[in-house]
């Protein structure tokens, strides 16, 4: 893992979000800063609510920043025109994988053309060249060829979630956002696609995955970040928060994951942190 | 030596639709207090053997095989009145999406009230009494409060507890909770689990719980099933499975939790005291 932490790949810096206007509005982010180096896999972890698909959301320009700076490779993305928006979404520098793949990909489109889409979209590429890079990210994310010409709701949920992958790996991205990619799928093609997303990191691919469950992710993050009402609490190598955790929402988070090694340990700790969280409010 | 609240003895399960058996063989018993764990995939047949312990099989599936004693009781032999009559009462059940199980324009506390009066025939009065004791029992901080609430006003975890108090208010012999915690956030998960484990304590409940993560079975229970394709590939104590599983898929179940999980960064020392 490259840890070129000098000229990081994306950088949030004070980020404030809102939502709703008028009387009705509600800060939802609240000077959230952090950043991704290149080739990095970093998680980012809360409970629903927390706001971390709104922070993946501010990051790909589908939720405006009210403050604070969002930045890729460099490039202030804050203050983008529309069109310019328009202009960087098809570079697909960033791209966002969901949790659902049956919902994020077109039912109707064969997986092959789900995968050329955002090629197509870049333009400037005839049919064979279009087949080829196609061909060569579903060997990237270990899908057989037999599947190239199958519907999204014909293949298993494991493979799904590889084409959307596939999808997202076409346009060579610099960083993928991950949105719990593994919640929907059962333990084997878990397995599968967290050592995938374990492979395809490091080199060229930033991966920011994100997720309500520390223990779920730990085994491949290098570093993750804790999200709590809207604040990053904690942030650090994956090893050191997981063994000195120092915001009380963290350390519950921790003593929360189901361990097989620590079976129903934890309990009175666990009491304890959710008496201080709620003191806290 | 506990009298048995519930035996499953080799319990064969027909799906008449695809012709197949859809769990084949299963054997096990829980005692007053005790807790197993099913832990399968989808389509493991862990939910077509709880909706067999419970008498809710689908149309086209049917038992063949095996039998259910419930509290002494053949249940192969109960009438649609005794089962009508022993459910909710004698066991009973929590399942994955609380919402889906209440109704949306009742307050939650009235609806426990409800269940309260047609399984134990207490009068209103009682009925509510009772409603907000149980509502406390479920940890629930602000019971009169929470009492009037309509479910879109609670979260997931305190709707999985509305939930687990109507489930218990007839206080049944034996709780299946099944993907009880799956959809809700780790912290609350716990939450749940911790509320679990109190109730075997102090009301001496049995419990089954059945989740496809082995980890969340394993807080909880004395003994684990592990079910693929409806038949068991493994079957023994906590220590047994986790710490010496025989079979291949019990394997990568735990192979999953080391190589991902939070179990990796555990030292050694943790390990001792979690088996001592």
């Amino acid at each position: 893992m490259s840890a070129d932490t000098s000229a990081p790949l994306l950088d949030v810096d004070g980020l404030d979000v809102f939502y709703g206007r008028g009387a009705r509005r509600k800060q939802v982010i609240h000077s959230a800063t952090f950043s991704v180096a290149p080739g990095e896999v970093v998680g980012l972890i809360g409970e629903t609510g927390s706001g971390k698909s709104t922070i993946a959301r501010t990051i790909v320009g589908l939720v405006p920043a009210a403050a604070g700076r969002v930045s890729v490779g460099g490039r202030d993305l804050t203050g983008l025109s529309s069109s310019a928006w328009r202009g960087f979404r098809r570079s697909g520098t960033v791209q966002y994988v969901f949790q659902d793949p049956l919902r994020s990909l077109d039912p109707d489109l064969t997986l092959h053309d789900s995968v050329a889409e955002p090629l197509l979209i870049t333009g400037g590429r005839n049919r064979t060249q279009v087949t080829e890079r196609v061909l060569a990210q579903f060997a990237r994310v270990n899908l057989d060829e037999s599947l190239l010409r199958r519907l999204p709701g014909q293949v298993s949920g494991g493979q799904r979630q590889r084409a959307a992958i596939a999808r997202a790996l076409i346009t060579e991205p610099r960083l993928l956002i991950v949105d719990e990619p593994v919640s929907a799928l059962d333990s084997a093609n878990r397995v599968q696609v967290l050592e995938l997303l374990r492979e395809l990191a490091g080199g060229d691919v930033a991966l920011l995955f994100i997720s309500h469950d520390l223990g779920s992710v730990a085994g491949i993050t290098d570093r993750v970040i804790v999200l709590y009402r809207g604040r990053v609490v904690e942030a650090g190598p994956t090893s050191d928060v997981i063994n000195h955790p120092v915001h009380p929402y963290t350390q519950l988070l921790v003593g929360s994951a189901p361990t097989l090694t620590r079976a129903g340990a934890d309990r009175e700790w666990r009491d304890s942190l959710r008496a201080q969280l709620g003191a806290a409010v | 030596m506990p009298e048995t609240v519930l035996t499953v003895d080799e319990l064969t399960v027909h799906n008449h639709f695809t012709d197949v058996p859809a769990v084949t063989g299963v054997s096990f018993a829980v005692g007053p207090g005790q807790v197993i764990g099913i832990v399968g995939e989808s389509g493991s047949g862990k939910t077509i053997t709880c909706r067999a312990l419970l008498g809710l099989l689908p149309e086209l599936f049917e038992i063949t095989a095996g039998s259910i004693r419930l509290l002494g009781r053949d249940t192969a032999l109960l009438t649609e009145k005794e089962w009508t009559a022993l459910r909710g009462s004698s066991i009973s059940a929590v399942f994955q999406d609380p919402a889906s199980y209440l109704n949306p324009s009742i307050p939650v506390g009235r609806q426990l009230e409800e269940v309260l009066r047609i399984k134990t025939g207490l009068p209103r009065k009682a009925a509510r009494a009772r409603a907000l004791d149980l509502l406390t029992a479920v940890h629930i901080r602000d019971a009169e409060y929470v009492y009037q609430q309509f479910p879109h006003e609670l979260s997931g975890g305190m709707l999985q507890r509305i939930l687990i108090a109507i489930a218990i208010a007839p206080e049944p012999a034996i709780l299946i909770a099944d993907e009880a915690t799956t959809a809700l956030d780790v912290t609350v998960q716990a939450e749940i689990i911790d509320l679990l484990a109190d109730l075997t304590r102090r009301l001496g409940l049995a419990l089954i719980v059945v989740s496809h993560d082995l980890a969340v079975v394993a807080q909880l229970c004395q003994r684990i099933i592990v079910l693929r394709g409806g038949t068991v590939v493994e079957q023994g104590t906590v220590e047994q499975v986790l710490f010496s599983p025989q079979h291949e898929y019990t394997r990568l179940l735990i192979d999953e939790h080391h190589r991902f999980g939070l179990d990796r960064f555990l030292t050694a020392s943790d390990r001792a005291e979690a088996r001592a």
